[in-house]
């Protein structure tokens, strides 16, 4: 099922032409999840906000679409972009590039709204491209270096260095927990 | 059945739930037979029987002891007062209505797995037990399996010889032989013979066939009725010879064959309809129970319809009746899955009729047909899954004489509860929600309404009782819940007095007599000198008021002093669909609940008028009305912002109230299915739910109450501060719980929530301090 809204998304976000699904930079990678070395596995779907490439566990993941209009909710932060109807359920969109503090996103329909679950609630984050599927042994997640004056920090819950490219690994239980969010911005800013 | 822990769990849940059920509607007939005890029906008391005897069956089951015993005691008297040994009377009714407290409490106490001892419940069972059986119980814990004996029985022992041939719908209905053995076993001495000539070679074997039959022997000193008791719900489902022969030798010549049973049950003289079981007593095991609380709870409805003379129903013979299946349990998931997918097709369905006008003229007309046809059927489809939802009230109303009745005898005053309208339907949803305030109603009545003596009542010319109404009915869409008191009505110079002690009014204001009435909603309103603990705990009928209009619903009181009280609880039938007035301001769509809007209108430019403080208000036949610029508590671009080119929806607030909200076009009424806003995100200030437009947009819906609220902080804190000033400056009081929302960009906690917490009841408060300079402005304005 989540396999079959991939696709859909995929070949939607292909014909994106700045940003390919998979482009020949960086090549899928294909680590063997049933290796027999005792090494535990983590997969992720990865998305890019920008430059920089974010990843969320894949098994939170319940669904990838294309950005639709949303209808606004009065007096919410500035990164919660509304809510949408998703089959009939309620789900609050947020704008990821806007929640790190660089700008609210410019939504277009080449724009994805990847749909995770987040204890029992469903949310849709708002990103530029969804672009892989990561899958890495955990002991080659990093930890965040503590920083000063990074929201970021608070919200990942590691590093992933695949060949070259960084990937930030969310924390969406702390990211769009909205009681924390507060808390955060009352720090961070 | 299964040993597993995991189901013996969720098998004992299953039977509270039951259990639960089958008290209520026993709790229902009773109160029926305490009305008229000269007029007893049969089938009441079979079914009270019933409810009793499934009770123990299941407790059995679990070894719940105590429980147990308690109901073989209960039991025993019903069905000697079915078989009319005992005359039935107001004394035994209402001992059998304390029965029935004390098995209600017995289950919670098995429930909680606590061992339950109160005052009066070893009396009570004494009386009981003696009724029954003549003496009275000796305190012990046995179990149903070693039964006080029967008076007419003697003491002696003796030997019963039984037969027992089990057909194959006995395993089929989920019976088990091994238990009746069992059962048996703790009757006395008991030696078995099992016949398995039946048996067929094992690649024949059919494994729900039953192929064994026994021959038991079994010396005891009970009854023939307590062997029969144990057979008594596989009846239907096996051949069955009793024979006694005393233990001296003699050969019994009592033969007795269950077939005829029915019949002998039916040929009771004096009984000429329905005496006999809607419902075939032919199970055991929890199955059978859950089939019994479905066809219980159904009987009602069946009985009120039937008139009082003995016209006979349709009674069919009880093998027929078991066969059929009249109604189902489902899960209520089930059924909100199924409602929310009818509420997309619905959707679904008005998207596509709108691209219709699209196509070409030829295609139009024929696609046209189509869609009138499915829009038919959605909107059949529709209806029939909310009426799925619907119950009738009598499951909360079931609850309420036992609550007049210990409420009655703990103020020592005489009251007598008036139902009617018990089959009336509301979905489950409001059904839920229904019970806190009738009860608080109840209570209220009960407490104040009513006068604090029976002498009190006689000098004002009354009948010595009271007599407190409870009424339900249907009115234009919505449910109307009627509590009525006799009692000394409202006594409006103390409540005034205690308004303006609270500081609620002003001693020199002049309040028309309904005015007056209206103040008993007032949050920290109660006139109870006294705090008792049955009401006047300080928050009142406030409360009460809160929680109703936030299901959309309506209180209002009506007093004659001397007379009586009457209130009446309007409510919306469901609360997953809402008829809504769709608005617009700017681009945003928004829905008006239509039950709250008064009316809408372009006011003229002279009927506008500013406030000191900055609050627009708009005269409206003489009546202020404060004005609440959404545009501007939404941050909403583009929306007209002069009042006399915009429209003002006047609509009614909490305690009567009424605002104008300013919008720029009305676009039309619709039925919006309700979504919650909170399942994924939190609750937003002025807005209590979302919806799903026809073109498969979210509309939110307003929360009229919560956008005054809003509007009245913006300008109190226009007044109060500098705009320089921080706006999160606490030391302005109604800031604490509301404002975060308005002047930040964040969210803060919930809105207009109903909890009663000492935080909210602060909140309360404050409100008042706002409403009190609101008015002041308002007076002002109006001396203008």
């Amino acid at each position: 099922m989540e396999s079959s809204h991939l696709m859909a998304t995929q070949s939607q976000t292909i014909t994106a032409p700045n940003q390919p699904l998979n482009s020949g930079d960086s090549p899928p990678v294909k680590t063997d999840v049933a290796a027999g070395d005792g090494v535990g596995y983590a997969q992720f779907i990865t998305f890019t906000v920008g430059e920089q490439e974010y990843g969320v566990d894949i098994m939170s993941v319940r669904e990838i679409k294309g950005w639709a209009d949303t209808t606004l909710l009065p007096n919410t932060p500035e990164y919660m972009r509304g809510v949408l109807n998703l089959r009939g359920i309620i789900v609050p969109i947020f704008d990821l590039r806007c929640r790190f503090g660089l700008g609210e996103t410019q939504a277009t329909r080449l724009h994805v709204i990847v749909i995770i679950a987040v204890k029992e609630r469903m949310i849709g984050i708002l990103v530029d491209t969804v672009s892989d599927i990561l899958t890495v042994p955990t002991t080659d997640i990093r930890d965040v270096p503590k920083m000063e004056n990074l929201i970021e920090e608070d919200y990942l819950s590691g590093l992933v260095t695949i060949e070259d490219r960084m990937v930030a690994l969310l924390d969406q239980e702390r990211l769009f927990n909205t009681k924390v969010i507060e808390d955060g911005i009352a720090v961070g800013s | 059945m299964s040993t597993n822990d995991f189901d013996l769990e969720r098998f004992k849940a299953t039977f509270f739930e039951e259990c639960a059920e089958l008290l209520i509607d026993a709790e229902t007939r009773l109160a029926e037979l305490r009305h008229d005890p000269k007029n007893i029906n049969a089938e009441d008391l079979n079914a009270i029987f019933r409810a009793v005897h499934s009770v123990k069956g299941g407790a059995g089951a679990f070894n719940f002891d105590q429980l147990i015993n308690f109901s073989h005691i209960y039991e025993a008297l019903l069905d000697k007062m079915r078989h009319e040994e005992i005359e039935i009377n107001e004394e035994i009714i209402d001992l059998l209505i304390a029965a029935n407290d004390i098995l209600t409490n017995l289950i919670q106490a098995a429930q909680n797995g606590t061992n339950y001892s109160e005052n009066g419940f070893a009396e009570t069972k004494d009386k009981l037990h003696n009724l029954a059986f003549g003496t009275p119980s000796k305190e012990t814990n046995d179990p149903a399996g070693a039964p006080p004996e029967n008076t007419t029985d003697t003491k002696s022992l003796k030997k019963f010889s039984i037969n027992f041939l089990p057909k194959p719908s006995l395993l089929q209905h989920a019976n088990e032989p091994l238990l009746l053995i069992y059962e048996l076993r703790e009757l006395g001495q008991l030696t078995s013979t099992i016949n398995t000539d039946r048996l067929p070679h094992i690649q024949n074997l059919i494994s729900d066939e039953a192929y064994f039959s026994w021959n038991f022997v079994l010396l005891s000193e009970c009854s023939l009725s307590d062997v029969e008791e144990v057979f008594e719900f596989v009846t239907e489902d096996c051949e069955l010879n009793i024979s006694i022969e005393h233990a001296e030798g003699s050969s019994g010549d009592t033969l007795y064959e269950t077939q005829d049973e029915d019949l002998s049950l039916n040929s009771q003289p004096e009984k000429l309809t329905p005496d006999k079981p809607i419902i075939p007593q032919n199970k055991q095991t929890l199955e059978t129970t859950k089939e019994q609380a479905v066809v219980a709870m159904q009987a009602p409805t069946y009985q009120t319809s039937s008139d009082p003379t003995p016209s006979a129903p349709p009674q069919t013979n009880s093998t027929a009746a078991s066969s059929k299946v009249s109604s189902i349990r489902v899960d209520l998931d089930r059924v909100d899955r199924l409602v929310n997918m009818v509420g997309e097709l619905v959707i679904t369905q008005a998207m596509l009729r709108q691209q219709v006008d699209n196509l070409p003229p030829e295609l139009a007309a024929f696609m046209a047909k189509g869609f009138e046809d499915l829009g038919t059927h959605t909107r059949e489809i529709q209806e029939s899954v909310m009426a799925v939802r619907m119950q009738p009230v009598k499951s909360v109303f079931a609850r309420i004489p036992r609550l007049v009745r210990e409420l009655a005898s703990k103020l020592g005053k005489k009251v007598d509860l008036e139902t009617s309208g018990e089959d009336t339907e509301v979905d489950k949803t409001v059904i839920e929600q229904l019970s806190d305030p009738l009860i608080h109603m109840i209570r209220n009545s009960l407490d104040h309404g009513i006068e604090d003596s029976s002498d009190d009542r006689v000098q004002a010319g009354k009948p010595e009782t009271a007599i407190i109404k409870l009424s339900a009915e249907h009115r234009s869409g919505r449910i109307h819940l009627i509590v009525t008191d006799d009692g000394r009505g409202i006594n409006r110079e103390r409540v005034k007095s205690k308004a303006i002690e609270k500081g609620i009014i002003n001693a020199d204001d002049h309040l028309n007599d309904e005015a007056i009435d209206e103040l008993i909603f007032s949050p920290g309103f109660s006139t109870a000198d006294e705090v008792t603990d049955i009401s006047g705990r300080g928050v009142g009928m406030d409360v009460v008021r809160r929680n109703i209009s936030n299901l959309g619903g309506r209180i209002t009181v009506q007093s004659t002093p001397g007379k009586g009280t009457k209130f009446t609880m309007s409510l919306p039938l469901t609360l997953a669909v809402l008829d809504g007035m769709v608005i617009a301001i700017g681009k945003e769509k928004f829905i008006i609940s239509l039950t709250s809007i008064i009316e809408s209108l372009r006011p003229a430019a002279k009927e506008l008028h500013t406030l000191s403080n900055g609050a627009d208000v708009v005269s409206l036949r003489g009546e202020y009305i404060r004005l609440i610029r959404l545009y501007e508590l939404f941050n909403i671009p583009g929306a007209q912002p002069d009042p006399s080119k915009a429209l003002v929806v006047v609509v009614e607030l909490e305690g009567g109230k009424q605002a104008g909200i300013l919008v720029d076009e009305l676009l039309g009424q619709q039925q919006v299915v309700i979504k919650s806003l909170e399942e994924n995100y939190d609750p937003v200030a002025g807005i209590s739910a979302a919806t799903i437009l026809g073109n498969g947009m979210v509309a939110l819906i307003l929360d009229v109450d919560g956008l005054d609220d809003m509007a009245r902080l913006i300008t109190n804190k226009n007044k109060a501060i500098t705009p320089e000033r921080d706006l999160q400056d606490h030391s302005s009081p109604p800031l604490l719980k509301r404002s975060s929302t308005v002047p930040t960009k964040h969210q803060s906690g919930p809105v207009g929530d109903t909890n009663l917490n000492d935080e909210n009841s602060k909140t309360h408060e404050y409100e008042l301090l706002d409403q009190e300079k609101l008015d002041q402005e308002l007076e002002a304005a109006e001396q203008n």
